[in-house]
């Protein structure tokens, strides 16, 4: 058995708090979606709408759309992974922890190849 | 509005069991909506991804701050299945579906005898504040305990990590299978984690609940990509996804081991059974 280093709890710490700060933010835009689905009466079996174009994102979300809410806390939701990754990445290489860093980054790595193939092959 | 408030239930479900057992809910979701709601198989299974993450997010930061899940570990362990689930989803189309789903449900079925035969540690619960990691007292065998390399590196205070490599190629196995069965990886993750390498179960399904999140966000993107995620549908099973998985990290530690064990054990059974029947069934796809 080992000791656990205080740059590893540390690094836990940080990427708990972006788990907690993402998985809220993103619970909060759905959940927002969901309410405005429900006041303005639109049933999950209407017709979905893609996700906004970037650039009116904005103006969806101050038109109070639900599907607007909802795809940025479902855009939020899917990356937020890859997020905690990137920050367990610089907090183990922070720490000096060159190891845990370089497998965070493998892991990123495979995560970018496996979309990269994905969208190529598709 | 019912059926948004039966949807948003049918995910508080899903990702209360998902975060107390690792394995992410989507057993119970992709079902949920392909046979309770006639929502194409796609569809269901790009939202179950969603609620996969959701779950993950939701109880991991939980898991990380009381030292139950092993960062270091799931992060090596996830490298093998992710490239696991870019080789099946590369190898998808060229095997036979019936063929895999038959061989994963005899292993399954291995796994679940495996996991009922192991002794239970008495069911004490702690209290919510004491030391997370209860350590089982049948998974500690000195033999096969490595405490060199990598694996003493992976090692937590509490518990020593062994057969790193076959830990590693059952990962892989976990990223497959995922890719080719839409399953999530921690139905193999979590049995190889404690039957394999010796972490105690709660150590085992918390490291699980914080890797599927990464396994499963590589295919929800592709889902958002290709315009196969119904918002509308999704938006209720996340809300209730995340309000289960946030109570049930809470709850697990007042969780018995030996129920865990039972409920997991249950959950193998029935996803061979699914699998036996997918392999089978006049649906079975050649």
């Amino acid at each position: 058995m080992r000791a656990e280093n205080h740059g590893e709890r540390h690094t836990a710490t940080t990427v708990a708090g972006l788990l907690d700060f993402g998985a809220r933010t993103a619970f909060a835009l759905v959940m927002a979606g969901v309410v405005l689905m429900l006041v303005t009466g639109v049933e999950p079996q209407a017709e979905p709408s893609p996700p906004p174009a970037l650039g009116s994102w904005l103006a969806s979300i101050l038109a109070l759309e639900p599907q607007a809410f909802i795809w940025a806390g479902i855009g939020l939701t899917a990356v937020l992974p890859a997020a905690t990754v990137v920050a367990a990445a610089i907090g183990f290489s922070r720490a000096g922890d060159r190891r845990a860093a370089m497998t965070a980054a493998a892991v990123l790595l495979a995560l970018a190849v496996t979309i990269a193939v994905a969208v190529v092959t598709r | 509005m019912a059926l948004t408030l039966v949807l948003a239930a049918g995910g508080f479900g899903a990702g209360a069991f998902g975060a107390l057992l690792g394995l992410g809910g989507g057993v119970l979701i992709v079902p949920m909506l392909a046979l309770g709601f006639g929502l194409p198989l796609r569809e269901a299974v790009g939202v179950s991804l969603l609620s996969v993450i959701a779950t993950s997010s939701a109880s991991a930061a939980t898991y990380l701050r009381r030292g139950t899940a092993n960062l270091r570990l799931g992060l090596t362990l996830e490298i093998l299945t992710v490239i696991g689930a870019l080789v099946g989803g590369l190898v998808a189309f060229a095997l036979d579906e019936r063929l895999i789903a038959a061989a994963f449900s005899l292993m399954l079925v291995y796994v679940a005898l495996s996991m009922a035969r192991q002794r239970t540690a008495p069911a004490t619960p702690p209290a919510p504040d004491e030391a997370v990691v209860e350590p089982d007292p049948d998974v500690t065998g000195d033999d096969q305990v490595e405490t060199d390399g990598l694996a003493a590196s992976l090692s937590h205070p509490d518990y020593e990590v062994r057969n790193l490599p076959l830990g590693l190629a059952l990962s892989g196995l976990a990223g497959m299978v995922s890719a080719l069965l839409g399953v999530g990886g921690g139905i193999i993750k979590v049995p190889t984690m404690h039957l394999a390498m010796g972490l105690p179960l709660r150590a085992a399904t918390a490291t699980s609940n914080l890797t599927i999140g990464v396994t499963a966000s590589a295919s929800a993107a592709l889902y958002i990509l290709r315009d196969s995620i119904d918002p509308l549908v999704a938006a209720p099973v996340l809300v209730g996804t995340f309000l289960g998985a946030t109570a049930a990290a809470r709850l697990a530690p007042r969780v018995p081991v030996a129920v865990l064990r039972w409920v997991f054990v249950l959950v193998l059974l029935f996803v061979a059974f699914q699998m036996i029947t997918r392999a089978v069934g006049p649906g079975a796809v050649a």
